[in-house]
């Protein structure tokens, strides 16, 4: 039976944010938009979702005078990128 | 169209995921700077020690190796800094700065207490900075440092076995080729101007 695979997760620039995040501990707005290749609005509503659904914690603050945004993946956010990788592995091994 | 709306297959979801993690993982930060600093400051105290013991009277040429302690000024400076500029923060950093922390830790424990070791601290301080530079080389898989560990440990073996003089210009070759060197090799992969 097939696992259906995460919506949030399966579009191609959540699925990158989270690929990313999940590789460090945690990464500042303008790095997620440089590695992205996305645009500042795109991410901006993509990053929202994300957090809404609890698969990542942003923090709003101030890098000296300039205010920074940092991204960091939560721990439901890992499951539900694991879950999400053991299904596609799952689609590809099947179709193989 | 926005790129979220994209459809993907599965193998391309996968690629994508690969090539994230990839991006991520090639992340080397500054710390080459360390090198810099504690290398500089290794080899002046070795060769100031050498100069204090041989060509002049001074009772404690050891207290040469007291401007260690501008090392942690400069590291505790730099790593303040390269914290405040840098966007991302991976888990490698993470490591490595703890490393340096707990050996920078060690050094002032030896330095606190080098009356208690008979100022012998030269062989000890090899190897201390053998087992950074190792681990360091480890957790940012950069060979050059995974070799001047080894180089500044086979430093330390020479040190315990030769007489004090000689002691000292092994321990500043050993500084030479397992720090300096591959801290070089480091700014100039980071492609990073000091």
């Amino acid at each position: 039976m097939f696992e259906t695979l995460d919506p949030l997760l399966h579009a191609q620039l959540r699925l990158s944010v989270m690929s990313l995040l999940v590789s460090v501990e945690q990464a500042d707005f303008v790095y997620i938009k440089k590695e992205t290749d996305a645009t500042a609005g795109n991410l901006s509503v993509q990053l929202d979702k994300l957090s809404n659904a609890g698969y990542i914690e942003i923090v709003k603050g101030f890098r000296g005078k300039k205010p920074n945004t940092s991204c960091r993946i939560t721990k439901s956010g890992i499951e539900a990128f694991e879950k999400y990788v053991n299904a596609i592995s799952n689609y590809i091994n099947i179709k193989k | 169209m926005e790129k979220e709306e994209q459809n993907l297959s599965n193998e391309e979801s996968l690629k994508l995921i690969t090539a994230m993690i990839n991006k991520a993982k090639g992340n080397i930060q500054d710390s080459y700077i360390f090198f810099l600093i504690w290398g500089w400051l290794v080899l002046l105290a070795c060769l100031l020690h050498y100069g204090l013991m041989k060509f002049t009277t001074v009772e404690h040429p050891e207290m040469a190796w007291f401007i260690l302690i501008i090392g942690f000024f400069l590291s505790g400076y730099f790593g303040y800094k390269i914290g405040k500029s840098t966007s991302v923060k991976t888990y490698s950093d993470s490591i490595h700065r703890n490393i340096w922390i707990a050996f920078m830790v060690g050094y002032f424990i030896l330095l606190f207490f080098i009356k208690e070791i008979n100022y012998n601290i030269n062989p000890l301080i090899m190897l201390m900075a053998g087992g950074s530079t190792y681990l360091s080389g480890i957790t940012i898989k950069f060979r050059p440092l995974i070799y001047g560990g080894i180089i500044l440990w086979i430093a330390a073996i020479i040190a315990f076995l030769v007489p004090g003089d000689i002691q000292l210009l092994t321990s500043a070759g050993g500084i030479l080729l397992g720090y300096l060197i591959p801290g070089y090799i480091l700014k100039y992969k980071n492609g990073r101007n000091v």
